[in-house]
């Protein structure tokens, strides 16, 4: 369509399985791992990239993700609504095991605005959970003794006092 | 450990920031590796709501706030609560208030009689993007008002019972003010309160904005010169023998408009509302509450401005007229959504509109643009019912009309309308009526 995204630089990522991904160079600067990597690169990056931590799986919801915001964006009508309609959906279709191994991407290539809205995403799926249900969706091992927990509780009264959780 | 918990304290705590704050300290006994890190939250969030009646929620309060992280400056304190000990909310707000707030939301229920004076740093703080005071929180300093310099304000809720004298101090104090709600509510204090004049921001793109202080005797100004304006929703009552002055700016950018202009009857405020209307021509969506329409009856010589972008119109009339919907119409060349409510308020008022006879072809949108009619409290009047016919007999591309009828009729009567409502022939095919009785 336009000259200018045909012409644009190319990147390409490598993943932990070795599947390659192009990415245009205005999609990486939101990826700021990447962007780092260029930028302490002295040569034009031409080899692929590789991310040592991330699997093809994650990769590519995140492209997905940065591609259609992109778009957007560059739709100045109607922008957010779009937006706001794509991300209800896009959380919508993420189990909690995806939502858990997005944000530890997300948070290893370091995308802002991604990793924000998948902590905000969490945050809405353990809104007034119990501490169990917490503890089971994050996969966290209790090391406290019931003793130490016990005591915990009882300094933190405020924080366990009152309203019935799910 | 699970991989989660291997992430940093500041990624923790950014999903704990989306969390009320006592859920957050809940998570100290999830694990060791958790136990301090709500402490390092720049959010605090605490509802009273959120605790038992008989819990001591000024100690735990003072808890969260003394056992947190004090290197961490708070950026956004949120604090809903009813409570009879200003002093500590005094001693907490200090604790708060500072050069690296960015947001302050306070809802205060306090048994004091003028309300709770807030700190007057919080007008001075250079960072803080967005205000939001309801309830019993007093702005009354007396004759001197503190300096008000809030260089990055975007965000302003202003909902107070207390009567407070001086939007404009504060107003006139925010450079980038964006979004402004101010609520001026008519509580037995505020009775004898006259503020003669207010002056909303230039910047503003978004304004909500009731005012129910014109109660007195006098000239009251208005002043809403603000040419970025996107979203505009005003409330306005003005007492028998108050006289109102409103001036603005045209709108170029107006996206959304509601309307609602209570006027008692006067005729004399017509001019500014008609004025205030066709600054108005470039909204998508209209919404003309309860007596607004009125006031464009009533307004002399008035003529409907051309609508080049109108898509969704919703008109409250105390009477329904044929001639005014449809001069309306015409100047709508793009209506998609016509929503019609017959408004019988607590007096109601026959309206004479002497406007124009519409031209005799049929409206651009009619034809070619209007999909969902909806008609509120229909009463079968002969206007009504002839505005029906038209639109089913001449809607080309009309997708669904839903009448509700007038609750007041007896069963029978219901009925009855809603045989011969559907006994209408359509035009359009493809259109589905739908009437509730």
């Amino acid at each position: 369509m336009s000259g200018i995204s045909d012409t644009e630089r190319m990147i390409t990522l490598k993943t932990v399985e070795g599947t390659l991904f192009d990415v245009k160079s205005s999609i990486a600067k939101d990826i700021k791992t990447v962007q780092a990597f260029i930028d302490d690169s002295d040569d034009d990056v031409t080899s692929p990239i590789p991310l040592p931590n991330v699997f093809t799986r994650e990769l590519s919801r995140i492209l997905d993700y940065l591609n259609n915001h992109h778009r957007f964006r560059s739709d100045i009508e109607k922008a957010d609504e779009e937006m706001a309609r794509y991300d209800a959906e896009f959380a919508k279709s993420m189990s909690h095991e995806e939502l858990k191994a997005l944000i530890l991407a997300a948070n290893y290539l370091n995308v802002k605005d991604l990793l924000e809205f998948l902590n905000q995403t969490v945050a809405d799926v353990i809104q007034n959970k119990s501490v169990e249900f917490v503890r089971n969706f994050f996969g966290i091992e209790n090391d406290y003794t019931p003793e130490e927990e016990e005591k915990l509780r009882n300094e933190n009264e405020w924080a366990f006092n009152g309203v019935e959780q799910d | 450990m699970d991989r989660i918990s291997c992430l940093p304290n500041y990624i923790l705590c950014e999903i704990l920031s989306y969390l009320p704050t006592k859920q957050a300290g809940s998570t100290s006994v999830l694990s060791r590796r958790w136990r301090h890190v709500w402490k390092d939250l720049q959010v605090i969030d605490i509802h009273e709501r959120h605790f038992r009646d008989e819990d001591p929620f000024d100690s735990y309060v003072n808890a969260i706030l003394t056992q947190r992280n004090a290197d961490y400056s708070i950026e956004k304190f949120r604090l809903a609560c009813e409570t009879n000990s200003t002093d500590l909310i005094l001693t907490w707000l200090d604790a708060v208030i500072g050069p690296h707030l960015r947001e302050l939301y306070l809802i205060l229920h306090v048994n004091i009689r003028f309300g709770l004076k807030l700190p007057e740093a919080i007008f001075t703080c250079p960072l803080l993007k967005s205000l939001v005071l309801k309830s019993e929180i007093s702005l009354n300093y007396g004759p001197e008002f503190p300096n008000v310099y809030l260089p990055s304000l975007k965000n302003l809720k202003l909902k107070l019972f207390i009567p407070y004298v001086h939007p404009n101090k504060i107003l006139s104090g925010c450079p980038v003010l964006e979004n402004l709600t101010l609520i001026l509510d008519n509580t037995p204090d505020s009775r004898n309160v006259y503020v003669p004049t207010i002056q909303m921001p230039r910047t503003l793109k978004s304004l909500t904005f009731e005012d129910d202080t014109i109660v007195l005797d006098e000239i009251y100004h208005r002043v809403i010169d603000t040419p970025s304006l996107e979203y505009l929703d005003m409330k306005i009552t003005i007492a028998k023998n108050s006289e109102l002055q409103v001036s603005f700016s045209s709108f170029p950018n107006m996206v959304e408009a509601h309307l609602n202009i209570i006027d008692h009857g006067r005729v004399e405020h017509g001019a500014w509302v008609s004025d205030l209307f066709r600054a108005l021509r470039e909204t998508k969506l209209l919404a003309l509450r309860y007596y607004t329409t009125r006031c464009l009856f009533s307004a002399p010589a008035f003529k409907f401005p051309e609508f080049h972008r109108l898509v969704n119109l919703e008109v409250d009339v105390p009477c329904f007229n044929t001639n005014f919907m449809l001069n309306f119409l015409h100047n709508c060349h793009v209506l998609e959504v016509l929503v019609v409510g017959i408004w019988t308020g607590f007096d109601s008022y026959t309206m004479e509109y002497n406007g124009p006879t519409p031209p005799t072809m049929v409206p651009n949108c009619v034809t070619s643009h209007l999909k969902s009619v909806e008609f509120r409290a229909y009463q079968d009047t002969a206007d009504e019912r002839e505005f029906i016919v038209y639109l089913l007999q001449k809607g080309l591309v009309l997708k669904t009309v839903t009448i509700s009828i007038e609750p007041d009729f007896g069963q029978e009567t219901k009925y009855e309308f809603v045989r011969e409502l559907y006994a209408i022939p359509r035009v359009s095919t493809t259109c589905q009526l739908n009437i509730w009785p």
